[in-house]
């Protein structure tokens, strides 16, 4: 029995589907909101026939940041699950998340005195840049805290574990200084519970560079996250500088992660269900899996997003709630049908 | 000066002192108990573990001197065990032994196509190319790893327990293999832990707490005195059309 023929087959139309997706992801997010904006509108407004600020200064950079964003945690994510030979891995498992969300708690406590205006700003008008840079630094320190404490690349057991020390730990540390005033409380539970509505051109951007940065070696590494699955000591005995290579992989999810966290705050599921739906449609083969992941985690979080701007329209739902809810479930069904065809 | 060569490897785990060597066209098992230090003397003569003190050289050369990518394309390594790449076609799977030819971005070329499927073909396989990895038996699987191993046209094979999981007719099939390999001069050093396959290797070494005990033909290392002082009392060796069986005493 050969499966080649419509697997190719397959794996050409899933890349068609996510394009679609993709697409309709794009012209939906731009039309639907609390305001509902005529498609023709949408494209006057585009092509800079016909004044919309709606469409090109609030929902435009929205919906391409929450697709950014998207592409981020897809790739991150197949990158870490990749790494780790683990399906379950996620962006986070580093500690970006907790580390994000100790960034940004330690700002607010720095600004102690402005704190109630901090939390206001952050609520209502969007993060502010320094509460984006803060919560990439944390996320970065974490990823690093975490790379030291487990010695280095060579153990990936150890990083696992350290990541989940460095995540407890630094959450630990958040709630303490979180626990020190309500209105912090506020502004920071609204970023870590993961939110685009702070998107804005600066943030696309910042996500363009860092994607622009990081997605390029990581896509050029799939024949490298391939031979990884053969194990550590294959990928070595094939001639793989495994510990330079382990190290860029690493850095280039975590800056991703970084970046999209830095941004968006913490969305949950995003980079963990997209790898792992695809690898189901795919294979295995890191090489279509990480350029689909991209593609695959751009629709879904901006499908999410707008999911998240009109079921209780006029107000919104941050999306990480959105993808946790939905993201949650569809994890279950997955693991569900797994085990019901073993 | 021919083959791969440990000399006075001792310091990783168990090693105390291991002079071996592997000749080209030559079959060596590396027999002893749990614990003696197979994997070990396995994993540094293929380069993966640096030992404290000794060197393993490769016709002639340290294996240090040799870059990653070249000492890749001259040594195959198999592991015992996993893990397995489920969701990759056993093509992708036999592909990837390619890689000390390719590296990181090089191209699959003619030769690199041809290689694969001269692998897939001399460990039986071909017609498993289009199935992906995780739908294969026991045996299957072995085969697309052993190619996978090959596809590089390695000049020395090393392997850790190739036939374990194995039923008996699969075990057959990778002894044939091996010694197929053999016949056209490729070195193979494979740790087994049944003396009986042992036996059917041209040279048995035996490995007891790190140190070498024993190693020359099968049928002047497999002896009772031997393989009893190894495993116990029952042992028992029965010499067959000149090849030595092991059994164990009810």
């Amino acid at each position: 029995m050969t499966l080649s023929l419509p697997l190719a087959l397959k794996r050409s139309l899933v890349f068609a589907w996510l394009l679609a997706l993709l697409s309709i992801a794009l012209v939906l997010g731009l039309a639907l909101g609390a305001v509902a904006v005529p498609p023709g509108d949408v494209v006057r407004a585009l092509l800079g026939l016909q004044e919309n600020p709606i469409i090109t200064e609030l929902r435009l950079p929205r919906v391409l940041g929450g697709m950014l964003v998207g592409a981020a945690l897809g790739v991150a994510g197949a990158a870490f699950q990749g790494l780790f030979r683990n399906p379950l891995a996620d962006p986070y498992l580093m500690g970006a998340a907790s580390g994000a969300a100790f960034g940004v708690t330690l700002l607010a406590v720095l600004l102690g005195g402005l704190s109630p205006a901090f939390a206001q700003h952050a609520v209502f008008q969007g993060l502010p840049l320094s509460a984006t840079l803060f919560g990439f630094l944390g996320a970065l320190f974490a990823t690093l805290l975490t790379l030291v404490l487990a010695g280095g690349v060579a153990r990936t057991g150890e990083l696992v574990l350290a990541g989940v020390v460095v995540g407890s730990v630094l959450t630990g540390l958040t709630t303490y200084l979180m626990l020190q005033d309500a209105d912090r409380v506020r502004a920071v539970f609204a970023y870590t519970l993961g939110n685009l509505a702070f998107l804005g051109w600066p943030g696309v951007r910042a996500l363009a560079v860092f994607l622009l940065l990081a997605l390029p070696p990581l896509l050029l590494l799939g024949r490298v996250l391939n031979a990884l699955q053969l194990g550590e000591e294959v990928a070595r005995s094939l001639g793989l500088p495994l510990n330079g290579l382990k190290l860029l992989l690493l850095a280039a999810a975590s800056l991703l992660t970084a970046a999209s966290v830095a941004q968006a705050g913490i969305i949950g599921f995003v980079g963990l269900v997209t790898p792992h739906a695809l690898r189901r449609l795919l294979g295995e083969d890191y090489r279509l899996l990480l350029p689909a992941s991209a593609l695959g985690g751009a629709a879904l979080l901006a499908l999410a997003d707008l999911l998240a701007r009109t079921l209780t329209r006029p107000a919104e739902l941050p999306v990480g709630v959105v993808t946790t809810l939905l993201g949650g479930p569809f994890f279950l069904y997955l693991l569900w049908r797994r085990r019901g065809r073993a | 000066m021919d083959g791969l060569e440990a000399r006075g490897v001792a310091g990783p785990f168990a090693l105390k002192g291991v002079d071996l060597r592997v000749r080209p066209g030559e079959w060596v098992a590396l027999l002893g108990p749990n614990g003696s230090g197979k994997t070990t003397l396995l994993r540094v003569m293929a380069g993966l573990l640096k030992p404290k003190r000794g060197a393993v050289y490769l016709e002639g050369k340290p294996l240090e001197a040799y870059g990653s990518y070249a000492r890749g394309r001259l040594l195959a390594y198999l592991p015992q065990g996993g893990p397995y790449p489920e969701g990759l076609l056993v093509e992708e799977v036999v592909r990837l032994g390619r890689l000390p030819y390719l590296g990181l971005w090089g191209r699959e070329g003619e030769a690199d196509l041809e290689a694969v499927a001269w692998a897939l073909e001399a460990a039986g396989a071909a017609h498993l190319k289009g199935r992906l990895l995780g739908t294969l038996s026991g045996g299957e699987r072995q085969r697309v790893l052993l190619a996978r191993a090959l596809a590089a046209r390695p000049r020395y094979l090393l392997l850790d327990e190739p036939t374990t999981y194995l039923d008996l007719e699969h075990q057959g099939e990778v002894v044939a293999l091996l010694r197929a390999l053999v016949a056209r001069g490729v070195g193979v050093l494979s740790v087994l832990h049944d003396p009986n396959q042992a036996a059917l290797a041209h040279r048995v070494a035996v490995l007891r707490e790190g140190r070498l005990v024993a190693e020359g033909a099968p049928w002047a290392v497999l002896t009772e005195p031997l393989l009893r002082g190894l495993y116990g009392r029952r042992v028992r060796v029965a010499l067959l059309e000149g090849r030595p069986h092991v059994y164990l005493d009810g």
